[in-house]
């Protein structure tokens, strides 16, 4: 795998990461199992990657979302824990992919039909989805009755009073998450190392991408940027030949320092509590 | 039964009932999709069996041993639970101590004594991390923590190259590590109770606002409460690595699953009660041991961590509260 189509990868996986989080704290929920749904959603994905490419990337969109929902439901019915249910459903997940994988025989992958020719460049084909899903986000949260109710129902259970049904539209929004989280999930798997070890997940690159959404007020743009930014990170470390471990912990470091930066103001649905 | 206590613990029992339910549906469902005949059968007698009667097979002593390091684990967490901090960098406190110890125990030859009170301290001080974090920028120690395991695991990941991995010298101590678990739960469970910094922590757990309202310094609690939390977690590997358990530098597969999901489960099954932390480590490890017994050939070694997280599914998503630790905010 090129450099170039190395990092692509990594940041359309972040940038996808970053969507589905936003999406769903724009819902009122945190996507604390964002690392699991990547790692259903990449694993599926992986799995029929000697399909077509389109039919790869639903089936990893499906799978993620099929994860967030079982994640989600519980949480959206009864309130309860979110942050302790994502760090079992994210166990759940590297111990369910493990368990998948000795039951079918071990993983085998193909990367090839994941590339388009654009201007006589050969270019990744998670670039433009990512793209594509940063547009229709930021269209459908900001500038749609849809994205109005989830915003509404994402600050309070309020809009209960005035017929909307707050469940439904959480959920739907989970739903959306899960999607993009599991088309990133695919990316990351993808852009990973030939040493890489089912059980290692995406190698924390979602807990990374809620970082990001976090940091950036799940805001799509913002996201937009903070990904460029790990992506310029790995980029640097992989071409002063860092070793691989040391360029995946670079943008978990800075992931960090940024969501420590940016803790001083909290996104609106912090705030009120809900 | 109007009893809190009885009914916290039957909550647990029956997560614990329900997320064993699961595990026993997927355990069922590999068979189903590897076995061609006496799918049954082979589900007892390979799986479910050896799950519930392996914990046993060295007997009492070393299960009771065995589980000191999760139990020193899960107090750690409980102990930041009871301020309403989510603690969940566990494996990376985990991993930091056990590698800390193995230096300490084959580099400068120092007695296990030594060399887990210096995985402790590596443990505290990586544990202060998202803590001074916390304090000084308000970031959320949720992901803080996660975050901070995930760095751990990576840096010590790539330390691998230049390190070679030794077992310790001398590995039966379980006596010892059995008092030190028990020892620890005692005192930190007097200390939350009786003690002021103990009530200040409480008080912390049940709102941040109230707290700062009855004068805490909520800062300066909630940093000690994750220094704390990461010295438990610290000592927790030191003791793992010396019991013989840890027996590889830590690499990626711990992030996710291992030690730092047992201690979680364990402080769930527990509701975040000191005491009830150890006796959950002891039930967590059990199964633990139990699915190491499993036939491999069929049921993946991960299985055992797959019902484990089932189990600390179970917990987060029927048994206890939103937000803030387990306490309803």
């Amino acid at each position: 795998m090129t450099f170039t189509a190395s990092l692509s990868l990594f940041f359309a996986a972040l940038l996808l990461g970053a969507l589905a989080a936003a999406i769903a704290g724009r819902g009122g929920r945190s996507l604390y199992a964002l690392e699991g749904v990547m790692l259903t959603g990449g694993l599926t994905g992986v799995l029929l990657s000697h399909e077509p490419a389109g039919v790869s990337l639903l089936a990893a969109g499906g799978a993620g979302a099929a994860a967030a929902l079982l994640w989600g439901l519980p949480l959206l019915r009864y309130r309860r824990n979110q942050v302790l249910a994502g760090i079992a459903f994210n166990g759940f997940a590297a111990s369910g992919a493990m368990i998948a994988a000795q039951i079918i025989g071990g993983v085998s992958y193909t990367r090839k039909g994941y590339w388009l020719e654009i201007a006589g460049e050969n270019v990744t084909v998670f670039l433009p989805v990512a793209m594509a899903a940063l547009l229709i986000v930021w269209l459908l949260v900001h500038h749609t009755c849809f994205g109005l109710r989830l915003r509404l129902c994402g600050q309070s259970p309020a809009p209960e009073r005035m017929g909307l049904r707050v469940r439904v539209v959480r959920g739907f929004g989970l739903l959306l998450a899960g999607f993009l989280g599991g088309i990133g999930g695919l990316s990351a798997l993808l852009s990973l190392g030939g040493g890489w070890r089912m059980a290692w997940g995406v190698g924390g690159l979602g807990y990374a991408a809620l970082a990001l959404a976090w940091a950036g007020k799940y805001g799509p743009f913002r996201a937009f940027g903070l990904a460029l930014l790990l992506t310029l990170l790995y980029g640097a470390a992989a071409w002063f030949g860092a070793p691989e471990s040391v360029q995946t912990a670079l943008p978990i470091l800075a992931a960090l320092i940024l969501l420590a930066i940016a803790g001083r103001k909290r996104p609106a649905e912090e705030r009120m509590e809900v | 039964m109007k009893n809190k206590g009885f009914r916290s613990f039957g909550r647990s029992l029956l997560c614990l009932c329900l997320g064993l339910l699961l595990g026993a549906a997927v355990m069922i469902a590999a068979a189903w999709l590897t076995l061609g005949e006496n799918r049954w059968e082979t589900v007892w007698r390979e799986g479910l069996l050896p799950l519930f009667t392996g914990g046993w097979r060295e007997g009492p002593l070393a299960l009771l041993g065995r589980a000191a390091p999760d139990a020193v684990l899960s107090l750690g967490i409980s102990l930041a639970w009871q301020g309403g901090i989510v603690q969940v960098g566990g494996a990376g406190l985990h991993a930091l101590g056990a590698a800390a110890a193995m230096l300490c125990a084959s580099l400068a030859g120092l007695p296990w004594y030594a060399c887990l009170a210096v995985s402790a301290l590596a443990g505290g001080l990586w544990g202060s991390v998202p803590g001074l974090l916390k304090v000084k920028l308000r970031l959320r120690e949720a992901l803080g923590t996660a975050l901070t395991a995930w760095l751990a695991i990576y840096v010590l990941q790539a330390a691998s190259t230049m390190i070679a991995w030794e077992q310790p010298a001398e590995t039966d101590l379980f006596i010892p590590a059995l008092a030190i678990a028990g020892v620890l739960a005692l005192l930190i469970w007097l200390g939350v109770k009786f003690t002021v910094p103990g009530l200040d922590l409480r008080v912390l757990g049940v709102s941040e606002k109230t707290a700062r309202y009855a004068g805490v310094d909520t800062g300066k609690t909630a940093f000690w409460a994750l220094c704390l939390s990461g010295l438990l977690g610290g000592a927790a590997g030191g003791l793992d690595y010396l019991l013989g358990g840890a027996n590889q530098l830590p690499d990626l597969s711990l992030a996710l699953t291992g030690p730092g999901l047992h201690g979680l489960a364990a402080a769930a099954l527990a509701g975040g009660h000191p005491l009830g932390a150890v006796a959950a480590a002891v039930a967590v490890k059990y199964l633990s041991l139990g699915a190491g017994t499993m036939n491999g050939a069929v049921f993946s070694p991960e299985m055992g961590e797959a019902i484990l997280a089932l189990i600390l599914y179970c917990c987060a998503a029927f048994a206890l509260g939103p937000g803030k630790g387990g306490r309803k905010a």
